[in-house]
């Protein structure tokens, strides 16, 4: 797999034009929309939605960089291994609580949630202190099922019209966003973030194998629970806050990786940009295409991201045999 | 004589199968050390825990005259660098990026600051300019054995320990290799290696450990350990080596 970017800092002029076309796409979300363009509905309806697109875009194509990095596989992703659906039975346990819907408390459970469903599915897959993959890739795919009927069921049968409402979301909707829930969701991503940025370089040295890259003088237990760490702050309280979008956090990080290389640093500051960008323009898409009627932007994502990995896929088991 | 690495009645038990059975052997600084025997003969074994790579069940490990249970993994860096069978990289890394990762255990000490000079050095003197910015997972076997031994001479650790580093190596690798263990070896440092190729370890070994059914067979001087009748015992087979 060669780099279509092969020198050092080509990335930067990658980052530099995903920058340009996401401040156009910002201004073109803007003024696009089922109301009239005033500036009252620009400013409390439109403008936090665009925010919550952004810093939630941001943190799932960041987590797939942290997850695909420390688990040396392509194909983790957070909604593939059930810590987004952990995180959305965290959010509508706590709804059904009465904590409310996406303020802060609901993104701490949420945050709880998705630390549990990951700490079930990396248990499930520990041997010898080893994750492995493929039994970690199952075992997400049976916490993610479970998960997600939990969710389905409680969300259906709950006498609360609030919690009733959110069917909707379920499927990965920007709706419901305000200003309040942008605010309660930035402070977790960039956590996440700030931690990602720590682990970077030894991110990259994990490519060597659990072995290898310890006999390399990297505590490979402890960079990966960091990284791990990061996964759950920058996925937990999105989800509180636009429900599960999938294929974001697989296929971003894949493509970007193909342009610029493997390494780790680079590849998160570009991801996060593009993902930012991404779930910005899908949800653009989502609530101006079936006019005056809405989709959910996870259906955008999915219908996109699917084809684009099922490409990928092929790719790569031509040009490399496939990846176990 | 100082000791590079000491194990002192170290077994290893794994599965209740005895990988090791309780050994006591010193590895000279300043030599090159070959460990030779049949397949599943602890050979592994025995260079895991000099490593501190795996964990003695029994007995201690010394690297220098620190307990290798007790070193912190980058301390362990620091004094010993291990090429492992294991020449797998996930995603398209670069040989230039790959090699720069012997470096990892000496970031943030002043030794990093010399990183890239390091690395250019290595690249340079194992003749790999040609692969550096390939990606890892495009070269041979070969090729890529050769950047994973750039990479631990990168770590400048004083013991290196070496796993079947000539085994998909050509007559140039092989040179190459050699060459890069002995002058590792006069500047002062250390070598363990693994292979099957024994002719070649007595030329180029000083000592030599013969390993056999988890035990040490016999331990010495190359010329004096690697004989016909050693080597017959040790493979269950008659041995005749010129």
């Amino acid at each position: 797999m060669t780099r279509v970017l092969p020198s050092r800092f080509g990335w930067l002029w990658l980052a530099g034009a995903i920058l340009l076309i996401l401040l156009a796409t910002i201004a073109l979300s803007l003024t696009q929309g089922a109301a009239e363009t005033t500036s009252e509905i620009v400013l409390s309806i439109r403008a936090p939605r665009i925010g919550m697109a952004l810093v939630v875009g941001a943190g799932l194509a960041a987590a797939g960089v942290l997850m695909q990095g420390s688990l040396r596989n392509p194909l983790a992703d957070p909604a593939l291994v059930g810590i987004s659906s952990g995180a959305a039975l965290g959010c509508v346990l706590a709804a059904v609580l009465g904590v409310g819907f996406g303020g802060l408390g609901s993104g701490l459970a949420a945050t709880t949630g998705a630390a549990t469903a990951m700490v079930i599915v990396v248990w499930a897959s520990l041997r010898d202190g080893r994750p492995e993959v493929v039994t970690l890739l199952l075992s997400g795919v049976a916490i993610a099922a479970f998960a997600g009927a939990l969710v389905s069921i409680i969300v259906n049968v709950s006498p609360d019209a609030g919690v009733r409402s959110l069917a909707f979301w379920t499927a990965g909707s920007l709706a419901l966003a305000n200003w309040s829930g942008v605010i309660a969701v930035v402070p977790f991503v960039l956590v996440g973030l700030i931690i990602a940025g720590t682990v970077a370089r030894s991110l990259d040295v994990l490519s060597l194998g659990d072995r290898d890259a310890t006999a390399a003088g990297i505590d490979v237990s402890r960079v990966r629970a960091w990284s791990l760490l990061a996964v759950v702050f920058l996925i937990g309280a999105g989800v509180a806050a636009v429900g599960v979008i999938a294929f974001l956090g697989l296929v971003i990080p894949h493509a970007v990786r193909l342009v610029i290389g493997p390494r780790t640093a680079p590849l998160l500051i570009v991801s996060t940009i593009l993902g930012a960008l991404v779930l910005l323009a899908a949800d653009t898409l989502a609530r101006t295409i079936a006019n005056p009627v809405e989709i959910p932007v996870g259906a955008v994502t999915a219908l996109v991201g699917a084809p684009v990995f099922f490409l990928l896929l092929r790719r790569t088991r031509a040009s490399q045999g496939g990846w176990a | 004589m100082t000791a590079a690495a000491r194990l002192i009645e170290a077994s290893l038990e794994t599965n209740r199968v005895m990988r090791l059975h309780p050994t006591t052997v010193t590895v000279r600084t300043g030599a090159v050390t070959a460990i030779v025997g049949a397949n599943g003969s602890g050979k592994s074994s025995l260079l895991g825990l000099l490593a501190g790579d795996l964990t003695a069940s029994h007995g201690r490990v010394l690297l220098g005259d620190q307990d290798v249970a007790r070193m912190r993994p980058r301390e362990r860096a620091r004094a010993r660098a291990l090429l492992s069978q294991d020449r797998h990289v996930s995603f398209g890394f670069t040989a230039e990026e790959v090699i720069s990762w012997g470096r990892s255990a000496w970031r943030g000490s002043p030794a990093s600051a010399d990183d890239r000079r390091i690395v250019d050095e290595v690249i340079e003197r194992q003749g790999l300019e040609e692969l550096r910015r390939r990606p890892v997972t495009m070269l041979s076997g070969g090729e890529r054995t050769r950047v994973h031994l750039a990479r631990v001479l990168a770590q400048q650790s004083s013991l290196l320990l070496l796993d079947e580093a000539d085994a998909d190596l050509d007559l140039v690798g092989r040179h190459v290799l050699d060459t890069a263990v002995q002058s590792h070896v006069s500047a002062g440092g250390s070598a363990v290696v693994i292979s099957h190729d024994i002719s070649r370890a007595r030329r180029t070994s000083d000592d030599a450990i013969v390993m056999s059914h988890g035990r040490v067979l016999a331990h010495g001087p190359a010329s004096q350990v690697l004989t016909n009748e050693q080597l017959s015992t040790a493979f269950g087979i008659p041995v005749d080596l010129a």
